[in-house]
């Protein structure tokens, strides 16, 4: 009711301020008015006309607006039509830099020319180093450590190779890289690995406290080709979750609790050590810049690569019957288990068949078969067998 | 108290802490001299804190900050007011208000303007001998809204015109008329009450008023058993009656100046014989313990049967209050029936139709609602009669037959009383009112159609009071 | 096996039939199961019944290798499935993200799902940030132009459209009933009122009382009845309303708001005047909670230095 107090306060300055109004403008009112309410009606009717004024052009520009919506997918075919068209006019351009190339398209291994231009030498500065990486820096400059790039490509043919052979073996590698910008260079490289990716942070206890935390996470059995196999459905539901066989951490400083768990449970680690990282946190470190996108995208990539690699290889051998890697043994025992059960089952079945008088699948009846007597004489001679016994 | 102060503070101070040590307040008094209201800035014997603070001798240690909720000193509040002062400022009636417009088209009322049916929606204002007359008998109310404008003036609405019309068809064929007026809260039926006795004043008849029954039995007045009533025992209230009386007797002396006496009363403090003005019978009542019986003479000689009497209006305002046990008690400490009082008998048996005026007359009482106490049998009865008297024998409310607390005796006084409702006005009596309140420059908005039918809806559809509320006495502008 | 004595014709037949060595009970089983008319045991090869043939029987498994992988790559986040979807509609953004989109006023409105019905929808504790991210590429892909969106990107944003969507409901147009009465309802603070309005002369009936009997104080009789005053609408209308809830001023807001929904039946036109005399728009404020710590909403306890 504010309004109503407004009007009270302010009402008899506004109408004494304002112009007598047209006579014109009274007449449309339809109500009876006296001279008091006289100025209020023009100024209500004047508020009518020019709201009627706004809606209209607000309507119009709505219909505007409508029929330019309406010719989007016209034009966007033309534009289409017309960029194919004039896509192969002018020069070519044969080089150039995507900045996303490298994320898209990643090389398999990475020259030491690729190595400085992705920055990976950059270390940190001096104050901050970890004396622990002496040997894989190069020397200083502007008081920033410089990494030797030598150990770094040595050191990530390494671990490329680590990774390569663990995917060969049908391990599970994980990407972890959880920085700022990390995101798309982790999942492309565990596409290609056919590995698992996190971008976010580790949950502490994924691997230590697995059966809690990784409670729903879903499974499935695949076998030396990596078709889906069907009948382990039981066994999914019981069975224990799963832990990476090779962490790769693009970012060791960030992911202490990860490393510590998979040092508790001997999961070997590859980890981009920076000149401020402690290198025995990872089992495989790569001594390089680790703050660079650039320079982790290539490093990265080289080991994507490598996994991509080695799924092949696997794949391919599969094919020729060489399969590197065992079953595990819970799930050896529960094929064996299921199997056992189905086979019995199938025997009581014939069994029951059988003792019914029917035939078996040789259309034999219980009558053409020897009876045990028979089969002893036939064995051992007709006298062999004692006549009661 | 030491006279050097006193003397210092007359003079003009020379040095400031004239002795180290001595705690000499200089500029103790910080007004002038002679200013009568600092007598308590004077006080000596109370060390000022600056001055405190000055005189390095002695230390002041700074102590913790306590919870200490000041007292307040003895404040001079001014003398209290007298007795029954209060009283009567709560009770005062202001009748004009020179900052209203003077409306000229308000005519004064004549002995034939309430019963002109013509004349319905139109505003009367009261003539100034009349004022006086309802003043003396205390028809105005200190709630009613007199003090607002110019003259005092009402509004003539049907219902006046029926209830006047009444009194008159009463009078022509020597009856009384028993009239209980009802009504909702502020509907007017006070002011009905007023108009009932105006047209009494102006047409020379004789009133008596009770403004306030609620004085009769709340045990505000002193009263006494009447010697030689038995079963039951009536009660007088003889100052109550002394107040009475001279509240008739200004009221009506013109009348009571020529009319005679008719037998002798030698009981009375002052003989009066046959043939003296009944003024003078009145006069007899100097003090509250002869009221009584000259009250009785006085009855006695009005309706005395052959004498050429006025006709006479009885009427009471707040009935509902003499419809139960009295605050008063009897000897044995027994609560004592309201109608046991002997004033309350007197109106109660004129209401129920006992008495007979010589030359007509009414007997009106008005309900309330606002301060009233709820009476069932008395409710009931008028709503009995009022069902009766619309004929709808149907709808007629019965008793409650598990409920305890009626009263046979309201019900035998109301069994053959009028019941008038007071009802809402209507949109042109509304009108005419509305236009009278923007004539006395009260109401700033011009009266059209929308105004009143706005004020008529905030009035609950037309209850005058609430009109007034919603119109007169909320803060608009 | 050596106890058994190997000279015996039938048994040596039987063991060449078989093809590694048995225990004496699969003999026994094997020469029982041989058929009495291939009794004739002086042939000197024949081929003993085959073995059961595992291969035919269903259901059993015939897989040599078998291991478990995750399903989801992100099977070692807590929130993989919400991540799934988040990275698929990056990947869409990425392939769709040139089509033409339309301005935001023309887009259909569409009710999201809340963090709540999300966390609800994928049994994972989504973090409200990434969960405003994802919100808003799939915002974005919906403002590609209805005519060319893929069904993959309709697809995909069907995941995060509520289950019922508030904007398709259509407003339910008041009418006059037969008697030519429209009903409206108001509500304010915790009162709610209904009011039926019907040509009239003025009068007003509030739970069976008029105006001045409901409502002692004359400014909640002026709000009650304020719809009807402001547009000049006093003396033609008459108003029956039920209240209840809430006190004096709350019931008296609440008819306003009651009384003007069902003027604007009458008159629709009246709608832009209403809005000027503040008696369209519900007042959402509520008393404020009393919290720990304080006298009341906001009063906090004297401080007292000592």
């Amino acid at each position: 009711m504010i309004i109503r107090n407004f009007g009270v306060r302010h009402g008899r300055q506004v109408l004494s301020a304002l112009p007598s109004a047209p006579s014109c403008l009274r007449l449309l009112s339809t109500q009876t008015t006296s001279a008091v309410a006289g100025n209020q009606d023009a100024m209500e009717q004047l508020a009518a006309l020019s709201a009627t004024h706004a809606a209209r052009e607000a309507r119009l520009a709505a219909k505007r607006q409508q029929r330019e919506i309406a010719a989007m997918p016209s034009n966007f075919k033309k534009f289409v039509a017309y960029q194919k068209e004039t896509e192969k006019l002018g020069s070519e351009i044969e080089r150039r830099y995507l900045p996303d190339e490298i994320i898209r398209n990643p090389p398999h291994n990475a020259s030491l020319e690729d190595l400085l231009a992705a920055q990976c030498h950059m270390g940190h500065h001096v104050s901050r180093w970890n004396p622990a990486n002496s040997r894989y820096i190069y020397g200083q400059r502007s008081d920033i450590h410089i990494i030797s790039l030598e150990q770094t490509a040595a050191h990530l043919r390494r671990a490329a190779r680590v990774v390569e052979e663990v995917a060969y073996h049908g391990g599970l590698i994980l990407f972890v890289g959880n920085r700022k910008g990390q995101m798309p260079i982790v999942t492309r490289m565990a596409e290609l690995a056919g590995a698992c990716h996190l971008f976010q942070k580790w949950t502490p206890g994924c691997i230590t406290n697995k059966d809690v935390l990784l409670q729903g996470g879903q499974l499935k059995m695949v076998d030396e080709t990596d078709r889906e196999l069907k009948g382990f459905e039981e066994h999914l539901r019981d069975c224990r979750p799963v832990t990476p066989d090779l962490v790769v951490c693009l970012n060791p400083l960030e992911n202490y609790a990860l490393l510590r768990e998979c040092a508790l449970a001997t999961v070997p680690t590859v980890g981009v050590v920076d000149t401020d990282a402690d290198p025995s946190w990872v089992t495989y470190q790569i001594p390089a810049n680790d703050d660079s996108l650039r320079s982790v995208a290539l490093i990265a990539g080289v080991l994507g690569r490598a996994g991509e690699r080695g799924q092949q290889r696997r794949l391919e051998d599969a094919k020729q019957g060489i399969v590197m890697w065992q079953t595990p043994k819970d799930v050896k025992s529960h094929i064996t288990r299921v199997n056992r059960k189905i086979k019995e089952e199938v025997e009581a079945k014939r069994e029951r068949r059988l003792a019914e008088g029917g035939a078996d699948e040789n259309g034999l009846k219980p009558a053409d078969l020897m009876t045990e007597d028979e089969v002893l004489a036939e064995m051992f001679g007709p006298g062999a067998v004692p006549s009661k016994y | 108290m030491s006279a050097t102060n006193c003397l210092r503070c007359l003079g003009r101070p020379a040095v400031a802490g004239a002795s180290r040590g001595v705690i000499v307040p200089v500029f103790a008094p910080r007004t002038a001299p002679f200013s009568t209201t600092a007598v308590q800035n004077a006080m000596p014997g109370k060390p000022q804190k600056s001055m405190e603070h000055q005189d390095r001798s002695v230390r002041v240690y700074r102590a913790g900050k306590k919870m200490k909720i000041k007292k307040k000193g003895n404040l001079d509040r001014g003398k209290p007011p007298a007795p029954g002062e209060r009283k009567a400022f709560r009770k005062k009636i202001v009748l004009s208000n020179d900052n209203a417009l003077p409306v000229p088209w308000v005519t004064e009322m004549v002995a034939g303007s309430l019963s002109d049916r013509k004349q319905v929606g139109t505003i009367v204002s009261l003539p100034p001998v009349l004022q006086d007359q309802l003043r003396a008998t205390e028809a105005f109310q200190p709630t009613q809204t007199w003090g607002l404008f110019r003259k005092p003036s009402t509004l003539i609405r049907q219902e006046s015109v029926d209830l006047i019309g009444k009194m008159e068809k009463a009078v022509e064929n020597k009856e009384t008329a028993r009239i209980v007026l009802t009504g909702e809260k502020i509907s007017g039926k006070s002011t009905m009450l007023l108009q009932a006795q105006s047209h009494a004043y102006l047409n020379n008849w004789i009133v008596i008023h009770f403004p306030d029954a609620q004085e009769l039995i709340n045990g505000s007045t002193e009263y006494a058993p009447i010697p030689n009533t038995e079963n039951p025992t009536l009660y007088m209230q003889q100052n109550y009656c002394l107040k009475l009386l001279q509240s008739i007797k200004k009221a009506n002396e013109k009348i009571f100046a020529k009319l005679l006496s008719v037998s002798s009363h030698s009981e009375l403090p002052q003989n009066i014989t046959v043939n003296q003005p009944l003024l003078s019978l009145i006069n007899a009542a100097k003090e509250a313990e002869g009221a009584w019986p000259v009250f009785q003479a006085l009855w006695s000689e009005l309706n005395a049967q052959g004498a050429n009497r006025p006709p006479i209006l009885l009427s009471m305002d707040n009935l509902p209050h003499i419809m139960k046990i009295s605050e008063y008690r009897s000897a044995s400490f027994d609560k004592i029936h309201a109608h046991d009082l002997a004033l309350v008998k007197l109106f109660t048996d004129a209401l129920g139709g006992n008495a007979r005026f010589p030359s007509g007359g009414a007997v009106i009482a008005a309900t309330n609602r606002n301060n009233g106490p709820r009476i069932p049998s008395m409710e009931l009865a008028l709503k009995q009669r009022l069902a009766v008297q619309n004929g709808d024998s149907e709808g007629m409310p019965v008793k409650d037959p598990y409920f305890k607390g009626y009263d046979e005796r309201v019900e035998k006084v109301l069994k053959t009383v009028e019941v008038m409702e007071v009802n809402r006005i209507g949109k042109k009596e509304a009108r005419g009112l509305m236009e009278y309140w923007a004539a006395s420059g009260l109401l700033r908005t011009t009266v059209d159609e929308q105004a009143v039918s706005e004020k008529w809806t905030l009035g609950g559809g037309g209850v005058l009071g609430e009109m007034e509320r919603a119109a007169l006495l909320t803060m608009k502008i | 096996m050596a106890s058994i004595p190997t000279t015996r014709r039938g048994l040596a037949a039987a063991m060449r039939g078989a093809a590694r060595p048995r225990s004496l009970e699969q003999q026994f089983q094997a020469m029982r199961l041989s058929a009495k008319c291939s009794r004739c045991l002086s042939t000197e090869s024949f081929q003993a019944a085959p073995e059961i043939d595992s291969e035919k029987i269903q259901g059993m498994i015939q897989a040599r290798h078998a291991r478990p992988v995750p399903v989801s790559p992100s099977y070692f986040s807590r929130t993989s499935r919400f991540n799934d979807s988040y990275l698929a509609l990056d990947k869409l953004l990425r392939i769709y993200g040139n089509l033409p989109i339309i301005p935001p006023n023309a887009v259909e409105r569409v009710s999201w799902k809340t963090l709540d019905d999300f966390r609800h929808a994928v049994g994972e504790q989504v973090r409200a940030t990434d969960y405003v991210k994802c919100l808003a590429i799939v915002k974005r892909l919906h403002q590609i132009h209805p005519k060319l969106k893929p069904a993959p990107v309709i697809q995909a944003l069907n995941d995060f459209k509520r289950s019922v969507q508030a904007f398709k409901n259509e407003t339910v147009k008041q009418q006059l009933d037969k008697y030519g009465r429209s009903l409206g309802n108001g509500r304010r603070k915790s009162s709610s009122a209904r009011a039926w309005l019907v040509e009239g002369n003025g009068e007003v009936l509030v739970n069976g009382k008029t105006l001045a009997d409901y409502f002692g104080r004359v400014h909640d009789r002026e709000t009650a009845v304020w719809a009807l005053h402001a547009t000049g609408r006093m003396d033609k209308y008459n108003v029956w309303a039920r209240v209840e809830g809430g006190g004096t001023t709350g019931q008296a807001e609440a008819l306003t708001l009651a009384i003007s929904r069902a003027l604007m039946v009458h008159e629709p036109a009246l709608k832009p005047a209403l809005r000027r005399a503040g008696c369209v728009t519900r007042d959402p404020r509520r008393v404020e909670r009393k919290k720990h710590g304080r006298v009341k909403a906001r009063k906090r306890p004297a401080w007292v230095k000592r």
